[in-house]
């Protein structure tokens, strides 16, 4: 039931703001959908422990097909239901302080792709999951559109399509998978996986697989990410980066992983190799970029690389590590994001060559800064430390000689990460960064949250494994 | 039965209301008549029989279909307010022809005897061919009427020598004698066969499968666009579920032999519409080749012949029709209002700037090109779904894998229009009739509602 | 040798027949292959009459009949008077073989082919003589049947003819401020 209202409580937020017509005040609404979202999700916290049938939302939605509309959470689903329950506040709060027309239709469109993320993250159906998953990202391609540049629609589009062409090849496996099985339900379908024979398997292995690289994305699916992470509005990038990519990973977790374990034995070598060979890529080439948010777009990808290889590996610290690395590049990338477009909003320039010397103007911009910065490096004591050591040592687990290429790649991040920061923070006063404010109490409410949760959860993290420790074990007992 | 017998009489009434009654009040004499045919179908629920003498067969899923279809003559008649203004147009012929051609439709969908499935396709026909021509002034839509004049008799013939050989193998018209000849040797099954592929060959042109397809573009671009809106929608239903009876109850045992050329046509229909379709730019060409690669799906549900494809196909049908309507219905608005040499312009960048100038319009023509493409949330979604089921259900996966891909192509010209309406504008605001405006809220409300909860109109089959 | 053995025990039901389709196909090809329009009317008179030579072989004098009296009579008469209204003169081009001409006419033949192979291997059911109702073309079994059993039909035709009929007004009507002819 609460699961439920979790879902609907943004969408009811978000079809009040669309459909306001007169430009009303409608600060409230927004208020008030954050609060309700954010209570509910603590109440559903508290009892997901001692009482979790509250949290199931079961209902038959097509009687003839067997089709259910199944909603609820585990160790996994509630972290990312949670996930984007926060980021989307802070995402809310972050744009309704930027300059943007139509503010509350944009608000609006934010919540309608958190209802559908909440969809995502908690379907127990196949093709609820589909739904959702298809779903989210509408209001992601109108925010580009209307609030982008002239770019940024054609991007987006192809963006679109891409995702939408490989999304329909999990529709087709997962059809597969109905007819033989007879149910759509995820947990009654993996027993029946097993039985299925072999060419199904590898079938549907790379059908899934497919539809998750080209959202995550992994390497040879990635061309799309680049110019649709920079040309889009912040609020879609932030959108994309923070919890859409994190879509992919859940996929290839709750879907890929326990319908097609043959698969991974057999060929999960091969995506991995191709995960690091992304990783490294996206590293090099953000420690060339110029454009801030180009720059930030390839480490997201790079890291999103790192996520993919570990799940593949099977192993529990491997998983964990991924899980944990979600919720913490979720933080990081949206802090990042958020960082970018303050930036641009006080400079205007968004290359690394025409800023400098923001520390001297703009003190707190650059702590924040900093401290977000260090959390995306993987600095001990930040909530990237405790993801990439734990992914790291899967994979090195899995081949060594991966674990070590792979390890390259902290170095790599370290050197973008500290080059983007001295170029923007250091050095000599640049022209643009001379005349500019430093953040005010508004931006602030928004970074030190961030700022807490890259710290807190990097020296207890506990806090978030805890929560997905019995889903993991459980998942990987069942697929080894 | 009673539609049939209800809107015969109402045609004729529309005929000699054209005398009398002012050309404004037309419409909503014409809403009536379609109103009370509606209502006169529920007299036969729950009553299910053949009458005279093995010529119709009346039964709920047909009653259901058969609202379907004077659902979507209703909306096509909801689209048509203030297009018939000018003096050249004869409205009250428009409808009364429409009526009669909607029992063309109604005698297809509901036939037991093959003669009786040929009146109907023939009234039906007929009555386009006519609609198609009716705009004198335009030269395109002369070309049209003749192309489809003489392709569809020409089909028409196809389709009666298919009859002849029928009758020639089991000794009658009814469809059930199919059956009879399902033991004999291969000899004596030879003009059975015959008559079975004619009959499928004259019945695919009509719903513009390909390689049968060739008149479909040019005839919907000259059509006046009310009437392309009509054949797009009431002509595919009537068709594919006449074409659902015979595969039913007249071929089913010789399913293994027409499966197989079904497939193909599925496969070249999809990929010969939807590919087509990209390069096009004049938006009722778009529709039209998008209208080729639907019906490849709906054909599907015949590949399948579940016990559920009869439901998949009416879902298919109705979700179908609402998103092609109000498509259609957009555009027409659109176009009046631009007029390029003379005409009303049919280039695609008709719609720049849509949603500056009428929002509502362009939410409207948003959300019916996600129904055409299949984007969850609408009901063009889960109508794919189901027909993409029922072909997985016998086996058929490279057909579906097929399917999936060309979808995927289909969303590239799907979106031009929504992404021409996104962009900035300077024209000025665009007026609707409120009868228009009314009638693609209905449309857009249903796609949305069958769309979130299908089961309320998948249940009803 | 054989040919001509056969041509000889021909029964006079065999000759007419063959000799009505020789008519009927000449007919037919006069009609497309003759420059003349008013030619081609007549040729298709010529198919019609013999078409109806060949239903009165198969016992439906009234088909037969009315085959005559609506299509040769009436149907081709007002073929003629359009023809005259529009003065056609004869055509002086010559007919291109295109690559669509070679198509169409491949495709016929491959279609002929593929009837004639079909009636070849069909399993063609004889008449019976003795149990032959000789009542069967007759006009009054005919119309029993149609007000009886195909009443429904007979009936809906008639919304057929009032879409033509009020098709082909709409169509034809002369518009104020059309030419003349």
């Amino acid at each position: 039931m609460l699961t439920l209202l979790l879902l609907i409580v943004p969408l009811i937020a978000g079809l009040f703001l669309l459909l306001n017509k007169s430009k009303s005040n409608f600060t409230p609404v927004v208020y008030i959908g954050i609060a309700v979202q954010l209570a509910i999700f603590v109440y559903a916290f508290i009892n997901f422990k001692s009482n979790p049938s509250l949290l199931n939302f079961d209902k038959a939605w097509l009687p003839d097909f067997a089709i259910r509309f199944h909603l609820g959470l585990d160790g996994l689903s509630i972290l990312m239901v949670g996930l984007s329950v926060v980021l989307v506040s802070l995402i809310l709060l972050a744009v309704k302080g930027l300059k943007y027309e139509n503010m509350s239709h944009l608000l609006g469109l934010i919540f309608l792709t958190q209802a559908a993320l909440i969809g995502v993250f908690s379907a127990k159906d196949i093709f609820l999951f589909y739904f959702f998953f298809e779903l989210a990202l509408v209001p992601v391609y109108l925010i580009a559109n209307f609030w982008g540049g002239e770019n940024s629609s054609k991007i987006t589009f192809k963006m679109l399509i891409y995702t939408v062409f490989g999304s329909l090849f999990m529709l087709v496996s997962f059809i597969f998978l109905y007819m033989r099985g007879q149910s759509s339900d995820i947990d009654s379908l993996r027993v029946t996986v097993t039985l299925l024979p072999n060419a199904i398997k590898q079938v549907l292995f790379w059908g899934l697989l497919l539809a998750f690289a080209i959202k995550m994305p992994v390497f040879p699916f990635h061309t799309w990410l680049p110019d649709a992470y920079s040309q889009s509005p912040t609020p879609a990038t932030m959108l994309l980066s923070g919890l859409l990519s994190k879509m992919g990973v859940y996929g290839l977790i709750r879907i890929l992983l326990p319908f097609a374990p043959d698969g991974i034995n057999n060929y999960g070598g091969i995506v991995i190799t191709l995960a690091i060979i992304g990783l490294i890529y996206g590293s090099i080439i953000a420690i060339k970029q110029s454009e801030i948010k180009r720059l930030i777009a390839y480490s997201s990808f790079a890291h999103m690389g790192l996520m993919a290889a570990t799940v593949l590996t099977l192993s529990v610290s491997g998983m964990q590590g991924a899980i944990f690395q979600m919720v913490a590049h979720g933080f990081n990338a949206v802090g990042l994001f958020y960082i970018a477009k303050l930036i641009f909003e006080k400079t205007g320039s968004r290359n690394l060559a025409q800023l400098g010397g923001m520390t001297q103007t703009a003190p707190k911009l650059s702590i924040m800064f900093m401290i977000v910065l260090l959390g995306s490096i993987g600095l001990p004591l930040t909530n990237g430390f405790i993801g990439e050591f734990l992914m790291l040592k899967s994979v090195f687990d899995f081949n060594t000689i991966l674990g070590v290429i792979a390890g390259l790649s902290v170095i790599f991040g370290a050197v973008y990460m500290l080059r983007f920061f001295q170029k923007t923070m250091f050095g000599p006063l640049s022209e643009s960064a001379t005349e500019i404010s430093d953040i005010g109490s508004k931006e602030l409410a928004i970074l030190i949250p961030i700022a807490i949760v890259v710290i807190v959860t990097g020296v207890f993290p506990n806090l978030i494994l805890n929560v997905s420790g019995t889903f993991v074990n459980t998942l990987t007992n069942l697929v080894r | 039965m009673y539609p049939i017998i209800v809107f015969s009489v109402s045609g004729l009434l529309m005929l000699f209301l054209g005398l009398s009654v002012n050309k404004k009040s037309l419409l909503p004499y014409n809403l009536l008549f379609m109103l009370v045919g509606l209502a006169s179908n529920f007299l036969d629920w729950n009553a299910p029989g053949l009458y005279f003498n093995g010529m119709l067969e009346i039964s709920n899923p047909i009653i259901l279909v058969q609202w379907v279809l004077i659902f979507a003559a209703i909306l096509v008649s909801g689209i048509s307010s203030r297009q018939f203004d000018d003096t050249h147009a004869y409205p009250a012929e428009y409808y009364a022809i429409m009526q009669f051609a909607l029992v063309g439709a109604l005698i297809m969908v509901s036939f037991q005897n093959l003669l009786m499935l040929f009146v109907g396709l023939e009234i039906l026909s007929v009555g386009l061919y006519v609609l198609t021509g009716s705009d004198k002034r335009n030269l395109r839509g002369n070309e049209a009427a003749i192309k489809y004049f003489l392709m569809g008799s020409f089909a028409t013939g196809i389709f009666l020598f298919g009859v002849a050989m029928f009758y020639g193998a089991t000794g009658s018209f009814d469809i059930s004698s199919g059956n009879s000849v399902a033991n004999n040797l291969l000899e004596g099954k030879m003009f059975f066969w015959l008559g079975m592929v004619f009959i499928f060959i004259g019945l695919l042109f009509k719903i513009s499968a390909a390689p049968f397809h060739f008149w479909t573009a040019d005839v919907y671009q000259g059509a006046p666009t009310v009437f392309s809106a009509f054949m797009a929608t009431i002509v595919k239903t009537a068709v594919i579920f006449a074409l659902f009876r015979l595969a039913a109850y007249s071929f089913n045992l010789e399913y293994e032999n027409w499966s197989k050329f079904l497939v193909i046509i599925i496969g070249l229909s999809m990929v010969i519409g939807n590919v087509t379709a990209v390069f096009q730019t004049n938006f009722k060409r778009v529709l039209a080749f998008s209208s080729i690669s639907q019906a490849g799906f709906m054909l599907l549900s015949l590949i399948g012949l579940g016990a559920q494809s009869y439901g998949n196909l009416g879902f298919y049908s109705l979700s179908y029709a609402l998103a092609t309507i109000s498509a259609f219905g957009v555009f027409l608005v659109i176009s009046s209002n631009t007029i390029v040499e003379g005409r009303p312009s049919e280039n695609i960048n008709v719609f720049d700037g849509l949603f500056s100038r009428n929002p509502d319009l362009a939410i409207i023509l948003l959300i019916s090109m996600l129904s055409l493409a299949g984007i969850p949330l609408t009901s063009g979604f889960w109508s794919k779904f189901f027909v993409l089921n029922d072909a997985a259900a016998k086996g058929y996966f490279w057909i579906l894998i097929l399917g999936v891909l060309m979808s995927a192509v289909s969303l590239y010209y799907y979106f031009n229009p929504i992404r021409a309406s996104f962009k900035k504008t300077d024209l000025g605001k665009i007026e609707i009739s409120s009868l228009s405006k009314y009638t693609l809220y209905v449309c857009a409300a249903l796609t949305i509602l069958f769309g979130i909860a299908p089961n309320i109109l998948r249940s009803l089959f | 040798m054989h040919f001509l053995e056969i041509i000889k025990n021909l029964s006079l039901v065999q000759w007419a027949f063959y000799f009505l389709s020789i008519l009927t196909l000449y007919g037919a090809l006069g009609t497309i292959l003759s420059k003349n329009p008013i030619h081609s009317v007549i040729y298709l008179v010529v198919t019609f009459f013999s078409i109806s030579g060949i239903y009165i072989m198969l016992n439906a004098q009234f088909l037969a009949a009315v085959n005559v009296i609506v299509y040769a009579g009436a149907i081709m008469v007002l073929f003629l008077f359009v023809l005259m209204f529009l003065n056609l003169k004869e055509e002086s081009t010559e007919m291109k073989t295109s690559p669509m001409l070679i198509a169409a006419v491949s495709t016929g033949l491959l279609l002929g082919l593929i009837l004639i192979a079909t009636i070849r291997k069909a399993e063609i059911t004889r008449v019976n003589y003795n149990d032959f109702d000789p009542n069967t073309g007759l006009i009054e079994t005919l119309g029993m049947v149609l007000y009886k059993n195909y009443m429904l039909p007979f009936e809906l035709v008639s919304v057929l003819f009032l879409v033509a009929m009020s098709g082909a007004i709409l169509l034809g009507k002369r518009e104020k401020g059309e030419s003349h002819f």
